[in-house]
């Protein structure tokens, strides 16, 4: 019985593995500097006005 | 320990002493994490033994087990997030069950895509609406709709109390998809552990190489990989509280 080459298959479903975990972690940082960022201006403004 | 002649700390240097060491705590598990997902890769691909029917791509079956199982423990933590809010009204709860909720999102869509290839030459298809396949589909849609349905709710004690319930309900979908492949004799999706439907197809006798590994995953994707992920997404919303917080106060002063 001859073995199946799938190799590409195996390649192709560790890529979408850490594609998806990537594209979350990659969405998570970003929301992150952007709330930052947010903190800071509202924090600006909070010194300035009060 | 404060030193003879020294001010104690005061409270707000403490809380940033403890935020920083938990972020430090975070950091060290996250690499940890990191490494343990290397490894188990690196095992997969060097120890576990061939499949002869199947070739390499049995191979992705390792991560595709294991992620189901971090997803069960990530949405279970919605379930616990869900019934301690209702019991407590303490927002922090809520903020568990958003983030295992998500978390455990990504994860069943790692489940389903990593099922989907493998199933490509196994199969001869991409997908079929065999009764495993459709159940975990429609845990992750049930999930997709948690996260937009809490988004769609103005009033954050309702939109709380609302995903509670909803994070303790869906959960039924996650049982149903891990006990189908035992109650269901017509699927053809394999069981992994323990005896396979008559009707599977694509199953593998585990050799010792292969359990070892496949135990190895289990731990990592069940303990470190949803525990890292939901510390990290709350940290996000915390943020995000204080944010609407400072909001407020702005909001008040002009």
């Amino acid at each position: 019985m001859t073995t199946p080459e799938t190799t590409a298959f195996m390649l192709f479903g560790f890529a979408v593995t850490f594609g998806i975990l990537g594209v979350w972690g990659v969405m998570l940082a970003a929301r992150w500097r952007s709330l930052r960022h947010d903190l800071e201006v509202l924090e600006t403004l909070e010194r300035e006005d009060g | 320990m404060t030193a003879v002649g020294t001010l104690p700390a005061t409270p707000s240097r403490g809380t940033e002493r403890a935020v920083s060491q938990r972020t430090r705590t975070l950091i060290t598990l996250t690499v940890i994490t990191a490494v343990a997902v290397g490894v188990g890769v690196i095992l997969s691909l060097f120890y576990a033994g061939t499949d002869v029917t199947q070739g390499n791509v049995q191979r992705i079956f390792y991560i595709h087990v294991a992620s189901f199982f971090g997803a069960m423990v990530a949405f279970g933590a919605g379930v616990v997030g869900g019934i301690a809010y209702l019991r407590t009204r303490n927002p922090k709860w809520d903020t568990l069950a958003l983030a295992g909720c998500e978390v455990g999102l990504a994860l069943s869509l790692v489940n389903l895509a990593t099922g989907s290839i493998w199933a490509r030459p196994i199969w001869n298809t991409w997908w079929t609406w065999d009764p495993r396949l459709t159940s975990a589909a429609v845990m992750a849609l049930t999930y997709a709709a948690y996260l937009f349905l809490r988004n769609g709710i103005e009033s954050p004690e309702t939109r709380r109390r609302f995903a509670s319930v909803y994070a303790i309900l869906a959960y039924s979908t996650v049982i149903v998809t891990l006990v189908i492949i035992r109650i269901r004799p017509d699927t053809i999706h394999p069981a992994v552990i323990g005896r396979s439907a008559a009707s599977a197809e694509g199953g593998f006798n585990l050799t010792s190489s292969m359990g070892i590994t496949l135990a190895y995953h289990a731990v990592v994707w069940l303990v470190l990989v949803p525990l890292v992920l939901m510390w990290w997404r709350i940290r996000v919303e915390n943020l995000a509280d204080q944010v609407r917080e400072a909001r407020a106060r702005v909001a008040e002063i002009g």
